[in-house]
């Protein structure tokens, strides 16, 4: 196990023991993923966004019992995911039980969470090193959307276009991104 | 940025200090919401002329199709002749036939019901709120649909254990279901439910909350909570021990059998099933058995809870300080532990309690009851001698592969995104020495990462269950695209479930070969270079 695991695997140990800011680093870090995942799994954006929700309240119920021999984060938070859409696919819908459990509500998703779930399905490993590398235009509107998590709206009147520009630069730079990932 | 992911971050940020609250104070239940009280409309009753009467404005229309199945997935298919519709009744809100329980067994091992409405001793859906065009005729479910069947464990002498609920039903029985659905017959969808459906949103008062089960044959009675927190008893249908709740749905409703509804949420469809524990938070607040043992599923009064709470609150800010919030998830000294404790007895002495007695009357914070009355599979103890078998793996070439590709694996597209990147093509196989016959028992595998920041984002690291019969002897074949710029050492580790406890129907850690229940099949690894 590497010295990221092990860091990993200390940040679930401090989640178990309520540090809310272990949890938040584990999410940011492993929401892409898990997102990933979950949208191959359902080819289904808001049905993916559903499981993911669910396998994190799972695995924030499941952080007492996570053993770091178990394998790495990520391999338990996607085999979470996995047995949750197992149950999901018995009860034809995704599972809220651990939600429940916990007391968060079940909510709905907008069109502009939809936006979000492609954006954070590119957010690939790496990604952001390589954001040096694209023309300026798309590189403003790449990180003040997926980096600062700001909002169409907000990142137009910052750059002075219409939302609809901001959203095509957003695309192709994220498209571009992929790609130059590809060939490394 | 207020978005999806915002707001489950947040909720479950707030869970996590909740929990550690719990943990550092005492144990604490969630405290459930006073609400104001709504109108009570369901009443449980046995079917009489009455019912029967209020019915007859529906007329027979075309039944509602089986859905695609397999007998030997997931929870397989209704086994012919093993369907029952039990003597429960429960009126509806807006009249017309009364809703009922079907019990049926499957191909799998599973006990399932099926919930609907119940015309001339048939189970069915409704041509009202848009489904069936309207043609407010009932239209008979057969016992083999595939659609809105909730499924768990079945014990040794054939006796179900299963709860439920399902938020936000509609009137005319919604056996679309959200997802995978065998049956369209239209209907609507829960008002500002959003997700593209075609579907028009329901109109007022059309859609129910539903509580159900079969507590087992030594399950004699429920306590239940009505909306607006009127308790009734109600006493279980007898052998089976089966309870059905039907109750109006909205955001008051929502909010006091979920304790989350507020402005900025809505309550969605939704279901749990499985196990011996009535859903929590829900309407059953206790089951009575036999031998007078019961299963206390209610919360602490809200205003203890209230009090609790500001107690504790006035306790951290006395023992660490105004910046207590800071502080609190630490571990404390054994000196400021006692101080606490000797605030408690203070506390519990000004609410006319012993600490012992404050302790149970806040409750624990998730309640389980136990399988009362189930009787387990006479079954030899399994070893891992019985069942390990070597593990063989396959390593294919190196090269560009996406989503789809022409590589024949059996897992053709696990771990990949859509488009082609390097990917190390892996299959693993082994020969299953015991058979799969039922849903409480499964192979399972987990794939064991070498590590590295990077490369988990591949998806290299995973687990999986399996869901379907297995032949003793048959060859299980597993695949897997791992990232080629993740070298290391990748072991792959292999289980079986005997079967699984009804207590614990949710394997929410995850599959973990050789823990929890399942026993060690064997292990093998392969190296990426």
């Amino acid at each position: 196990m590497s010295a990221a695991d092990d860091h990993d695997a200390e940040l679930v140990a401090r989640v178990a023991r309520g540090d809310r800011g272990a949890f938040e680093q584990i999410y940011d870090r492993y929401l892409p993923l898990v997102l990933r995942w979950s949208l191959r799994e359902t080819g289904n954006r808001e049905l993916a966004a559903d499981l993911a929700a669910e396998a994190f309240a799972a695995a924030l119920i499941a952080a007492p019992r996570y053993r770091a021999s178990k394998g790495a984060v990520g391999t338990w938070l996607l085999g979470i995911a996995r047995n949750k859409l197992r149950e999901s696919r018995r009860h034809h819908r995704i599972e809220d039980s651990a939600r429940r459990r916990i007391g968060l509500d079940r909510t709905e998703l907008t069109d502009a969470d939809l936006e979000r779930v492609d954006e954070l399905v590119s957010l690939e490993a790496g990604i952001v090193d390589l954001l040096d590398a694209l023309p300026p235009v798309l590189r403003e509107a790449v990180a003040q959307r997926v980096i600062e998590e700001r909002s169409y709206e907000e990142i137009a009147v910052d750059l002075r276009c219409s939302e609809s520009v901001v959203r095509q630069r957003v695309s192709r730079g994220l498209r571009t991104l992929r790609s130059q990932l590809e060939e490394r | 940025m207020n978005d999806y992911f915002s707001n489950v971050k947040q909720g479950l940020g707030d869970a996590v200090e909740r929990q550690a609250h719990l943990r550092w104070y005492a144990r604490l239940w969630r405290a459930p919401r006073a609400r104001p009280l709504v109108v009570v409309v369901a009443t449980l009753v046995i079917a009489t002329p009455a019912v029967a009467a209020v019915s007859g404005w529906f007329s027979p229309g075309k039944p509602n199709p089986p859905g695609p199945v397999s007998p030997v997935t997931l929870y397989g298919v209704v086994k012919p002749g093993h369907s029952r519709l039990l003597q429960l009744r429960v009126a509806d809100e807006q009249g017309g036939p009364p809703w009922g329980l079907r019990v049926v067994r499957t191909t799998r091992g599973d006990t399932c019901v099926q919930i609907g409405r119940v015309e001339a001793g048939q189970l069915g859906s409704l041509g009202i709120d848009d489904a069936w065009h309207n043609d407010r005729e009932f239209h008979a479910i057969s016992p083999d649909a595939r659609a809105d069947i909730h499924c768990g464990s079945t014990d040794a002498v054939g006796h179900g254990f299963l709860n439920g609920a399902i938020d936000g039903e509609t009137a005319s029985v919604d056996l679309g279901g959200d997802w995978q659905s065998a049956i369209k017959i239209g209907g609507c969808q829960l008002s500002g439910f959003g997700g593209g459906s075609s579907r028009p949103d329901c109109p007022a008062g059309a859609n129910r909350i539903i509580f159900y089960g079969l507590l087992g044959p030594d399950a004699v009675s429920i306590t239940y909570r009505n909306p607006g927190g009127r308790l009734s008893t109600q006493r279980l249908l007898r052998g089976v021990g089966a309870y059905l709740l039907v109750f109006p749905y909205n955001a008051k409703t929502c909010a006091e059998y979920t304790h989350s509804w507020d402005s900025s949420h809505s309550c969605n469809t939704s279901t749990e099933g499985g196990g011996p524990t009535p859903p929590v938070p829900g309407a059953v607040v206790k089951v009575t058995y036999t031998d007078g043992r019961s299963c206390n599923l209610s919360g602490p009064s809200p205003r203890l809870v209230s009090r609790y709470r500001a107690f504790t609150r006035k306790a951290a800010r006395e023992l660490l300080g105004s910046d207590y919030r800071k502080r609190e998830h630490r571990p404390i000294s054994a000196k400021l532990r006692a101080e606490f404790e000797r605030l408690l007895v203070q506390f519990a002495a000004g609410q006319h309690l012993t600490v012992t007695q404050l302790n149970h009357e806040l409750g624990p914070i998730a309640p389980q009851c136990p399988a009362v009355g189930w009787v387990a599979p006479k079954e030899p103890k399994i070893t891992t001698a019985d069942v390990a078998t070597p593990i063989h793996i396959k390593t294919l070439p190196t090269g560009s592969y996406g989503c789809p590709n022409k590589l024949k694996l059996p897992d053709a597209c696990s771990g990949l995104g859509g488009l082609a990147t390097r990917e190390v093509p892996v299959e693993w196989s082994f020969k299953a020495r015991r058979a799969v016959t039922n849903s409480r028992s499964w192979y399972e595998y987990s794939v064991r990462d070498p590590g590295g920041r990077d490369c988990d984002e591949q998806g290299a690291g995973s687990s999986y269950s399996t869901f379907h019969n297995i032949r003793a002897g048959q060859l299980l074949r597993f695949s897997q695209f791992f990232a080629a710029g993740c070298p290391g050492t990748y072991e792959i580790t292999v289980g079986y479930m005997p079967y699984a406890s009804p207590a614990n129907p949710d394997n929410g850690g995850g599959a973990d070969p050789g823990h929890d229940g399942t026993i060690l099949v064997g292990s093998a690894s392969f190296t990426i270079h």
